[in-house]
């Protein structure tokens, strides 16, 4: 036996390995590539599932993503409003909630299951979107909320609420302002609006008053009462509905106790949430 | 010049790594759901070839037959192969990032890839000189990206045809693949 042979090979391997180790080393060194100090801290507070539901393919690609502003800070389901509100701390005034106001969603709709007349008896998938592809919907009113939830469902914040008068509520403590909802909605009813806002006009019915009373206990019938009442001349006329500038509403309340049909809503001090 | 022609196509055609050696199949099931990720694919398995094949070559002529460690050719390719695409890796991060991004994830996963690793012996086995081992890496390369953005293109139809239950997924994919090699096992013997 030559004991020569195995020393060879520990020999010549060795320094291969060697050799390659120090070439490793030395080109991290001069092609190292200077990153966002912010990805890491990102990374960091990430649930660390890699279970790309954000899209994304593993937790570190959306910090990234994040950092670079590509990603929404709410992508990341696992992670829910705690993660968002880390990341916010990290990402400072690159935050999308970062406006001056924080911005929550609310239904445009208080087509209740008591208000609004029901066309037909819909028995079909329960989401909005299959309801509204059957021969455009069940209710009367083509413009009301259909009462199925979609954008219940699209919410990863648990912020939303089907309640029991078949029309969601939104708590606005929960919501992040992401707009998934907004999105959700086949009848585009959902808005985003200023978290401080108090008058909402609960109605999106392009409707002449004659066809909203056949559908709706509190549609708006178009009466520009509210639109006379308000001193900062919030509300105007859109078509044959009155329409909210939230920029402009000071909250007075000079326009819900007008109102014949108990379409504006004014949220009372109790519910109202002060940021 | 005809004999390097003749070797690339044959090795591109003939003998084609995954569907006539059956090396490299790993990826060719699992990266061929699209053909975009396929083709990022292909490119990065051809291009560690190729520099594998180059160094390999170097190293077994002018490292392992003067000490007479033939027999450690494994141990050193595996060796040389995965600092190799280390290097690289890191040289392609800081000069080109558009192409670190395009091949991703698959440049180290290809690292340890039988068909690397073959390709590597197969050079020795079969004597090649230099210029022929480089031609050989290239059309083993371009066989790969042939047959798994083939498959590829193939599987982005199955998901839209009807598939009894039971096939669906792997069974079919596997099938497929069997019907593709056995496609290509009509060239055999043409060069």
């Amino acid at each position: 036996m030559d004991v020569n042979i195995y020393l060879m090979g520990t020999v010549a391997m060795g320094a291969l390995g060697a050799i390659f180790a120090t070439i490793l080393v030395i080109v991290s060194r001069v092609f190292a590539v200077e990153t966002d100090p912010r990805v890491e801290q990102v990374e960091e507070i990430l649930p660390g599932a890699n279970c790309g539901a954000c899209g994304e393919a593993g937790c570190s690609s959306f910090a990234v993503g994040v950092v670079e502003g590509r990603i929404p800070l709410d992508a990341c389901p696992v992670g829910g409003r705690a993660l968002v509100e880390n990341l916010t701390e990290i990402l400072g005034e690159t935050s999308m909630i970062g406006s001056d106001e924080r911005k929550v969603a609310h239904v445009l709709c208080n087509g209740t299951k008591e208000n609004a007349v029901e066309l037909s008896e819909y028995e079909g998938i329960k989401t909005c979107v299959a309801a509204q592809n059957v021969g455009g919907g069940h209710k009367a009113c083509s413009f009301g909320c259909l009462g199925h939830g979609d954008c219940v469902l699209a919410c990863p914040f648990d912020a939303a609420e089907m309640g029991e008068d078949g029309i969601p509520r939104f708590n606005p403590a929960r919501c992040t302002g992401c707009g998934r909802c907004v999105e959700a909605c086949p009848r585009d009813i959902v808005i985003m609006t200023g978290v401080s806002r108090r008058n909402h006009i609960r109605c999106s019915a392009q409707l002449p008053a004659k066809e909203i009373r056949k559908v709706c206990k509190v549609g708006c019938i178009g009466c520009r009462q509210c639109v006379k009442a308000c001193p900062e001349e919030a509300i105007a006329m859109d078509g044959k509905l009155a329409k909210m500038h939230y920029e402009k509403c000071t909250h007075q309340n000079e326009c819900a106790p007008v109102c014949p049909m108990n379409t504006i809503e004014f949220i009372p001090e109790e519910e109202w949430v002060k940021e | 010049m005809e004999n390097l022609l003749l070797l690339f196509a044959g090795t591109v055609l003939v003998n084609n790594f995954v569907l006539a050696r059956f090396l490299g199949v790993c990826p060719y099931l699992g990266v061929s759901r699209q053909v975009d990720t396929a083709f990022g694919m292909g490119l990065a398995t051809t291009f560690v070839m190729v520099i594998a094949s180059v160094f390999t070559y170097l190293i077994y002529h002018f490292l392992l037959i003067p000490f007479g460690l033939e027999y450690l050719e494994i141990v050193a390719f595996i060796l040389v192969i995965s600092s190799l695409v280390q290097v690289v890796e890191l040289f392609m991060q800081k000069v080109s990032p558009t192409l670190y991004r395009a091949l991703g994830i698959f440049l180290p996963l290809i690292t340890t890839n039988c068909a690397i690793m073959g390709l590597a012996l197969l050079v020795i086995q079969e004597g090649y000189q230099f210029i022929e081992a480089l031609v050989f890496a290239l059309g083993a390369g371009v066989g790969f990206t042939l047959a798994i953005v083939l498959i590829a293109g193939i599987r982005e139809h199955l998901d839209i045809a009807d598939i009894p239950y039971a096939l669906r997924g792997g069974a079919i994919t596997l099938i497929i693949a069997g019907l593709m090699a056995l496609a290509f096992s009509g060239l055999a013997g043409v060069v």
